[in-house]
């Protein structure tokens, strides 16, 4: 089941993850896919906004540090780069795993880590159309 | 002798003090957490405690047994790194334990194969099986249908333990196989003392974590195959 939706501007990409926020579980798993530049980590703000608004400021791409943590009174969101992971021994050695059931695991550049994406996982792929539209692919929920 | 055991493994932390001789236990203390805090919150102060409440220093164990893996990998490193500096200090040996073989020595007066499986995700299985405690396979990654097949060729009644006992079971339909009860089923430091008062004794220098990560399961059976081909 995929339902595809156009967002116009960046606010409506964040928006559009508030909204999905709404119905994540605490131990979601969302897949994001999508190009440098796509909205990815504008969409992440959109579900930070709504579930923990006082970490909304800290959200941005951990492309470095490969997870930033962002930690509610009663959610956290892990939020990762999958960028330089080339293989799973990799992913392994940065603890990944260990992340699983704590909280909301949120993946940038999931086409990286194709065969660690749980079945029962939310895929997002963004995609833009011109400057500031985005054409968004869900997959694994309904909002 | 006394021992200290740990497991770090998997979410269970576990420390033992206990007195073995001649694979008897004689006096133990175990605690086990499983609670929101990480290993490396609750470890130290679960050593501690155990110590206390056994009522001796640090300076009276004369070996220390640690899970070195399979398992998390954060997990292993945090089980094993404190193990070799609490062993630093005066030189003590150590025994480097399969978390699988602590996971099948709970049950091994069960008169079958144990299987241990823990949890590996993508679908795989840290497994290996015992028979009153003697080792039948070799600690190894596998899907669950590779599980089912070996049980199968062997035949026999199988009790099955470890934090992904239940999933395998889901997964597999070996009929002549029982889930291991919820109190024995998950890492026990208890067992990793038996298992490391009679295995090897090494250097705390020698001491080191057994990933068992994917491309070393998988290298090893391209190897094996190649081998069989020859």
């Amino acid at each position: 089941m995929e339902k595809i939706y156009i967002t116009e501007n960046a606010r409506e990409t964040e928006l559009f993850g508030s909204k999905l926020a709404e119905k994540l579980k605490k131990d979601s798993f969302v897949a994001l896919f999508g190009d440098m530049g796509a909205g990815k980590t504008v969409f992440v703000r959109g579900v930070v906004e709504k579930l923990i608004p006082d970490a909304v400021k800290l959200v941005h791409s951990p492309t470095f540090a490969l997870v930033n943590e962002y930690i509610g009174d009663d959610v956290k969101i892990y939020h990762f780069d999958m960028y330089r992971i080339s293989d799973e021994d990799e992913l392994y050695a940065i603890g990944f795993d260990d992340y699983f059931g704590n909280g909301i695991i949120i993946t940038e550049w999931s086409e990286n880590i194709p065969d660690s994406i749980p079945s029962d996982a939310v895929r997002v792929s963004i995609r833009p159309l011109d400057e500031n539209r985005r054409e968004i692919t869900l997959r694994g929920l309904e909002i | 002798m006394i021992i200290l055991g740990v497991d770090t493994t998997a979410v269970i932390g576990s420390v033992a003090v206990c007195e073995i001789e001649d694979n008897e236990l004689k006096s133990h203390v175990v605690f086990t957490v499983k609670n929101k805090l990480t290993h490396s919150e609750t470890l130290l102060p679960m050593i501690d405690g155990a110590l206390k409440a056994y009522g001796i220093g640090i300076d009276k164990v004369d070996k220390f047994a640690v899970s070195v893996g399979p398992g998390s990998f954060t997990g292993v490193r945090i089980g094993v790194s404190t193990v070799k500096g609490l062993a630093t200090k005066d030189d003590k040996p150590c025994a480097a334990v399969s978390t699988l073989e602590a996971l099948c020595n709970g049950h091994k007066d069960f008169d079958g194969v144990i299987c241990a499986v823990m949890d590996a995700r993508r679908g795989q299985f840290y497994t290996a099986l015992f028979k009153k405690g003697i080792r039948l396979t070799k600690d190894d990654l596998l899907p669950a249908g590779e599980i089912e097949r070996m049980l199968r060729e062997r035949g026999e009644k199988v009790i099955v333990c470890g934090d992904g006992a239940e999933l395998f079971a889901s997964l597999c339909g070996y009929e002549n196989m029982i889930l291991s009860p919820e109190e024995s089923r998950y890492q026990n430091a208890l067992s990793v003392a038996l298992v490391g008062a009679r295995i090897e004794e090494i250097k705390h220098t020698e001491l080191l974590p057994c990933y068992l990560r994917a491309s070393q399961a998988e290298r090893e059976r391209k190897e094996r195959e190649s081998e069989k081909k020859q």
